[in-house]
């Protein structure tokens, strides 16, 4: 039986406590796809520790000792966990990969959700959104939303508040998108360069290491290189709204002056108070033009670092496959979807 | 073919016989040369003309029968000989009659071998059989047994044949079978240039490659440079202590044309421009797993060694 295949990326670096029950897990989901005669197999879990400040890389080699469906890379320093992503996709050989955070964070057994999900979407990207408090702390989590929400807004990129490390990706897109990426490069914006058939699900996700030592390997400067990252890689909106409040200004600062030049000519009288309108219309009428222009050589900037840094002309993606899965959803189902759930190209 | 020998009278006998001065055959050579004190020189072996092959393998048997002149019993019995065969102009593509053409070439190499191994009986005779990862992993992913075959296109059969040949030939033949995956490297313009050489080569002429396949293609390649370091050092060290006689020479790492499309562009500064064509498809994934990887085989990333390609390429070029 023809079977697509699965990869699980997972960037480690202090994760020894919980690699051996997230290894457990993955073999779980391998296990029962293979007592179920699934379509699908996971054919591969590459941990890429990116120089770990804890035993993790002793773990895993233990691990991977029978089991050679476990593959371990060794990051010659720490990257951060954006780049080791990216080693790790660039290795993978499935037909989807799945990232996963080394915490237990992101629970293996919804990869299958995951599956079903982008199958009856055709999508090509399914981010798991958290259904309820991932850090059960209001302010952690609400800074972590209206930081994405903020940055949706000056990027114009919808799907950035869909982000998430939990990710399920067709290979073909995520290969792409990891082949493109620079040190400077978000990798999800640049996985929207290669496709839009983005979606996400609701999961029950919990950042217990969080909730129960109170770290995370987040901190406001990561946070701010994160932000950074995300509008360097992305066609920035609010410069183009920068630009266009120029314009505005360039156009009243020229209206104003008609009107206080007719009134200056014809009724003099009516300005009681000589060179300030002139003064206050020089300065919006400049103002506008400089913030046009800059607007103008921001934007041939923009699209200059987009193609350093590799958004493609095009990209050509095969969805054909997925009936494969389709018919085994349904059928574990009862045929509880019907057929015009799934677009087909 | 390239004919190497070592002859110093403080070390025994070693004669190396590469069939096929193509992209690995002149990587091994050049392995050897840089790290051992070989003799080197190049035969002409005819592959055409049987009367003119005829001669051309006297010539070679003399050539190894003066080198092991000197030495005489024990001299003999721990002197050399290492027949290298990584001759074949053949690729996925070639046909039935191209194939069988070149598998009768094996054969009569194969026959001059056995012949000197009678010949010299108490020399040590070791065979170095340069098979093919993807034609004989054809469009399989994550292979992860070397005994998951699956030859599909003349080339994959004429290598299953030629392997099988040296498998039913054991134990009176030492023999190694090495399966490189997709192998690139650049050593001028006189042969085929592969996928990657090409791309440095047109980019740098704004010139449109055309790729028989599609973008998301995922093959494993690696250097010709590693791989004739690698066979180099078993040549060199002899097969005596082979315990497991095929050897999976792959990177264990699957890239796209995109990806290698993405590191020519950003290694060169070029545009690559490129043009994709149905008719002849090659576009099967070949892919395999890292565990089968043999000890002692160390495989550049594919980065570097698109930068070694290019810096060869582009210094040919100037």
């Amino acid at each position: 039986m023809e079977k697509l295949t699965v990869s699980t990326v997972t960037p480690v670096y202090s994760g020894k406590d919980y690699l051996p029950d997230l290894v457990a897990k993955i073999e779980h989901v391998r296990e029962n796809w293979n007592t179920l005669d699934a379509p699908v197999e996971l054919i591969e879990a590459i941990f890429v520790v990116d120089a770990a400040i804890d035993e993790s890389l002793v773990v895993l080699n233990e691990l991977k000792g029978d089991r050679p469906w476990v593959r371990v890379i060794n990051l010659s320093r720490n990257f951060g966990q954006h780049p080791a992503t990216v080693a790790g996709i660039l290795h993978t050989t499935g037909d989807w990969v799945v990232t996963l955070d080394e915490d237990l964070q992101h629970d293996p057994a919804y990869i299958e959700r995951m599956l079903e999900t982008s199958v009856f979407k055709q999508a090509d990207v399914i981010f798991a959104n958290p259904e309820q408090s991932v850090h059960q702390k209001p302010i952690r989590d609400w800074t972590s939303r209206g930081f994405k929400s903020l940055v949706a807004r000056v990027t114009g990129n919808p799907h950035v508040q869909e982000f998430n490390s939990f990710r399920l990706i067709r290979e073909v897109i995520g290969r792409a998108a990891a082949s493109v990426c620079t040190s400077e490069t978000y990798f999800d914006i640049a996985v929207c360069w290669f496709t839009n058939r983005v979606f996400s699900i609701s999961l029950p996700l919990k950042d217990t290491r969080f909730i129960k030592s109170g770290e995370s390997g987040y901190n406001i400067h990561k946070l701010l290189g994160h932000a950074r990252r995300m509008i360097v890689s992305s066609e920035t909106k609010v410069l183009r709204t920068g630009a266009l409040f120029g314009l505005l200004a360039m156009v009243m600062a020229i209206l104003f002056g008609g009107n206080f030049l007719i009134n200056k000519l014809f009724y003099p009288e009516t300005i009681p108070v000589v060179g300030w309108t002139s003064l206050f219309l020089a300065l919006m009428l400049f103002g506008g033009l400089l913030a046009v222009l800059l607007g103008i050589a921001l934007e041939y900037l923009t699209v200059i670092m987009l193609h350093s840094q590799g958004k493609p002309t095009f990209f050509i993606v095969d969805r054909s496959s997925d009936h494969l899965l389709a018919g085994y959803f349904r059928r574990k189902q009862g045929n509880a979807i019907p057929d015009k759930d799934v677009t087909s190209d | 073919m390239l004919f190497l020998t070592k002859t110093s009278p403080r070390t025994n006998a070693h004669v190396v016989s590469i069939f096929g001065a193509g992209l690995i055959g002149l990587a091994i050579h050049q392995s050897l040369e840089k790290t051992t004190c070989y003799h080197s020189e190049t035969l002409p072996f005819t592959w055409n003309n049987l009367n003119q092959q005829h001669q051309d393998v006297d010539a070679v048997n003399e050539k190894i029968a003066t080198a092991l002149q000197h030495q005489t019993g024990a001299e003999q019995h721990a002197s050399r000989v290492s027949f290298v065969w990584s001759a074949g102009k053949g690729g996925f593509q070639s046909s039935q009659d191209v194939m069988e053409e070149e598998l009768k070439n094996f054969i009569r190499v194969l026959e001059i071998f056995k012949g000197l191994k009678k010949k010299y009986p108490e020399t040590v005779f070791d065979f170095h059989l340069l098979s093919s990862a993807g034609g004989m992993h054809d469009g399989q992913r994550f292979v992860d047994s070397i005994l998951a075959i699956n030859p599909c296109s003349p080339y994959g059969s004429l290598k299953q044949a030629q392997e099988q040949l040296l498998i039913t030939a054991r134990p009176s033949i030492n023999y190694i079978l090495y399966r490189p995956a997709s192998v690139y490297g650049y050593v001028g313009h006189d042969g085929r240039l592969g996928l990657i050489p090409t791309l440095l080569y047109n980019g740098h002429y704004n010139k449109v490659t055309t790729i028989y396949g599609n973008l998301n293609t995922l093959r494993d390649y690696v250097p010709s440079i590693d791989v004739g370091k690698y066979i180099a050092d078993r040549i060199r060290l002899g097969l005596s202590d082979v315990k497991e006689p095929v050897k999976l020479l792959a990177s264990g790492k699957p890239t796209s044309i995109f990806e290698i499309k993405n590191i020519v562009e950003k290694i060169s500064g070029n545009r690559i421009y490129l043009t994709f064509r149905d008719e002849m498809e090659n576009s099967s994934d070949i892919t395999f797993s890292p565990a089968l990887l043999p000890r002692g085989w160390q495989c550049t990333d594919i980065e570097t060694g698109i930068r070694d390609v290019g810096n060869r390429l582009f210094h040919a070029l100037v």
